[in-house]
């Protein structure tokens, strides 16, 4: 089951932080297709908020297909996102943990790392992989 | 609602209850052994009693004189009524905010009020009554060597019959009032002691003018001895004066004058078959002891009856 | 859709004072409602009438579509919570759920009991000795337990430390999840209210300045900010809130209708915390359906 957190600071509105970490659960393979997302009883309860936000994120969420309400029984998850097998995913996520392993070994801090990496991303947009 | 109110009364309740209990059980026993000691001794009512009743006479006089202080504190118990029912019933309540908590659950004003004013009311009709059914029965147990009968007696009458309840029911309310007007239960205990007192003096200073007195003319063998006492078997004695034979009114001293006794300041019986003076005697025949009950307790009703009005519009008309 | 609470030139005087005046209202069901004011504004006198506690000097309340009695049908369709969290201070936690299993015919206590064993409240202790948080909280839960309608409360978080603020929200948040349940609750900490709430109603100076749906409120109100020698070449009749000018800079609160402004000014969105502080420093203006006077 998912727990949600927010950040006040962020400047983003709670119902799209919600919607966002509902997107991120579904890539890392947190969330799949016929698990139920926690009613908005529980995640009020957890969160203090209005119930209406959490309503507001499922409908977003049911129009972008990813969730679809049934009612009297919840919000179920429709479709996982991004293509990607588990297996694919834990591979390369292993591989990753690998290359970062050897960056703090050869003397890069946390901060070296991000930037590393966002350039590299950067790289890849504009070499039209997007 | 009954079971909040006696959550919030059960020691003001069980705290006079034990009080009254210890109370009415002293008068029982007063009572109790006046009775023995009378039984002892068949010829305590007549002038000359017999001399082996002289230990019953010395009981009987102890016993007496305990049986008046009993009821001369007996006179506080209102007052106790007043400041420790009286006064917190409603201003703890808005002293401390809690009408709040109450007047916002699922329970009307007017039950919720009817309830807590009822139960108390009731309890200290109840608590009254019962004390002004004791009182007098130990009393009575006297009457053998002290005839007293209750009209004449200041202390006695406000403790007897049904004017005990009726007096508690108005000392309750008064409390009750003066709490609501003033919100704070140390003030509305204060001055419900000031208060409750002040009233009860105008009660007694009243009670002689609630009936018109009787007016008799009393020959030698028919008067009473003056000094008379208030409380005289016949009656409550108002006034005593004498009359000579042209109608003119004496007072006893001009009249005592006129006996020209050495030995007697007063005129006495032989004086008056002598001298054709009449004694005048001003009273309230022993009678009229259940009217004068009637007018006291219809007047504390009719105030109290007054009170809980008031404190029941103040109440109940907050909503439009 | 009947409305949870409608006023109309509701007033309350204490002696000569009006510490509510010619208030209209009327306020959605199902919804989170903040009261906002500053301080003496009124809110307290709003509630304790919507509560019954108090009689209108003038005006006319009705909870849904109902005007206030002395009945036990009407009393239960609302709950309230005071500014002191009345309680009986020698009653324990569980004299209080019989105290209110008693006097409420739509009490669970089932619910009752769970909630304040889940806070963690003693049983036997007695309600004077509790803390101020633990005694809202089974204030709370005392109003909620009744299963009302509306909830009314007032200042429920003020005595309370922010993880007593947590839990007392999360608890109300939940019940409105659950039961549809219509809150008006008051407070004067903005930033307390900002995720909870759904719809805002400011009283100032005794009179009801803003009332609407959040985010309406904050879609339509904007901050610009501009040189102040530009603040001519600001559009004739635009609905100014509020207006500071530090220095060169000025700094206003609009309602934005679409009409551009020109290169002078940048245009931000507001945050609740900015809109409330801008209308309560300018009583004369109001946000309320229907037609607006808004002063410049």
């Amino acid at each position: 089951m998912i727990g949600f957190h927010l950040d006040p600071r962020s400047g983003v509105s709670t119902y799209l932080q919600l919607v966002q970490q509902v997107k991120h659960a579904l890539r890392l393979g947190l969330l799949e297709p016929g698990d139920r997302l926690p009613t908005a009883a529980e995640v009020v309860a957890a969160l203090a908020i209005n119930p209406n936000t959490v309503l507001k994120a499922y409908r977003e969420l049911e129009r972008e297909g990813l969730v679809s309400a049934r009612p009297g029984l919840g919000t179920f998850v429709e479709r996982s996102l991004g293509q990607a097998s588990p297996h694919d995913r834990a591979r390369l996520r292993r591989q990753l943990a690998g290359w970062m392993r050897s960056a703090y070994g050869a003397g890069l801090d946390r901060e070296d790392l991000e930037a590393l990496f966002t350039a590299a991303l950067q790289d890849a947009a504009r070499e039209g992989a997007a | 609602m009954l079971w909040l109110t006696w959550r919030q009364h059960r020691w003001q309740l069980i705290g006079v209850a034990a009080i009254l209990a210890v109370f009415w059980g002293y008068l029982v026993h007063l009572g109790l052994s006046a009775h023995q000691a009378v039984s002892g001794c068949p010829s305590i009512s007549s002038d000359t009693p017999a001399p082996d009743c002289a230990a019953a006479i010395n009981t009987l006089n102890g016993l007496f004189n305990t049986m008046g202080a009993v009821v001369a504190y007996s006179n506080l118990l209102p007052l106790a009524v007043g400041m420790f029912w009286g006064a917190p019933l409603l201003a703890r309540e808005l002293e401390q905010g809690t009408h709040r908590l109450a007047f916002t659950q699922s329970v009307s004003r007017r039950r919720w009020l009817a309830v807590k004013l009822g139960v108390l009311t009731g309890a200290a009709a109840l608590f009254g009554a019962v004390t002004g059914a004791v009182l007098p029965w130990a009393y009575g147990e006297f009457a053998p060597m002290f005839p007293t009968q209750p009209l004449g007696d200041t202390l006695t009458f406000s403790q007897s019959g049904a004017v005990p309840a009726a007096t508690w029911v108005f000392a309750l309310l008064a409390g009750a009032t003066a709490g609501l007007l003033l919100r704070r239960t140390m003030a509305a205990a204060a001055v419900t002691l000031v208060a409750l007192p002040l009233v009860f003096a105008g009660l007694v200073f009243a009670r002689p003018h609630y009936l018109p007195p009787a007016d008799r003319l009393a020959d030698g063998a028919h008067m009473i001895w003056y000094p008379a006492p208030q409380n005289h078997p016949s009656g409550w004695i108002l006034r005593v004066s004498y009359v000579d034979t042209s109608g003119r009114g004496l007072d006893p001293e001009a009249a005592g004058v006129i006996c020209a006794d050495p030995a007697n300041t007063y005129p006495t019986p032989e004086c008056l078959d002598r001298t054709g003076l009449r004694q005048r005697i001003v009273y309230h025949p022993a009678g009229d002891y259940p009217w004068f009950q009637l007018i006291e307790v219809g007047l504390l009703l009719t105030a109290s009856a007054a009170m809980a009005l008031f404190i029941w519009l103040r109440i109940t008309r907050r909503y439009g | 859709m009947t409305s949870a609470m409608e006023m109309s030139g509701l007033g309350r005087r204490y002696g000569r004072t009006w510490a509510l005046r010619d208030c209209s209202l009327a306020l959605p069901e199902g919804r989170v409602i903040a009261l906002v004011g500053p301080n003496g504004a009124g809110k307290s006198t709003l509630l304790s009438l919507a509560a019954g506690l108090l009689r209108p000097s003038e005006g006319t309340l009705r909870l849904f579509g109902e005007p206030l009695r002395d009945r036990p049908s009407t009393l239960a369709r609302v709950g309230y919570m005071a500014q002191d969290t009345a309680l009986y201070p020698t009653f324990t936690v569980t004299d209080l759920l019989t105290f209110g299993g008693r006097l409420n015919p739509g009490w669970d206590d089932g619910w009752a009991r769970d909630r304040l064993a889940r806070l963690g409240l003693p049983a036997h202790v007695p309600a004077g000795r509790l803390s101020g948080g633990q005694r809202a909280q089974v204030a709370l839960v005392l109003a909620l337990a009744k299963r009302p309608r509306l909830l009314l409360l007032d200042e429920p978080l003020a005595s309370l430390d922010p993880v007593a603020r947590h839990d007392v929200m999360a608890l109300l948040m939940e019940a409105v999840a659950e039961a549809g349940l219509t809150v008006l609750l008051s407070s004067h900490i903005i930033s307390d209210l900002v995720d909870t709430c759904d719809w805002l109603v400011a009283v100032n100076q005794g009179r009801v300045q803003v009332s609407g749906d959040i985010d309406d409120l904050l879609s339509a109100h904007k901050l610009i900010t501009g040189p102040r020698e530009a603040l001519h070449t600001l559009p004739a009749r635009l609905p100014v809130v509020g207006q500071r000018v530090n220095g060169r800079q000025a700094l206003l609160l609009v309602r934005l209708d679409g009409r551009p402004l020109g290169p002078d000014w940048t245009v931000r969105d507001a945050s609740l915390d900015e809109l409330v502080v801008n209308y309560l420093r300018q009583p004369g203006s109001c946000a309320l359906p229907g037609p607006t006077a808004v002063a410049r």
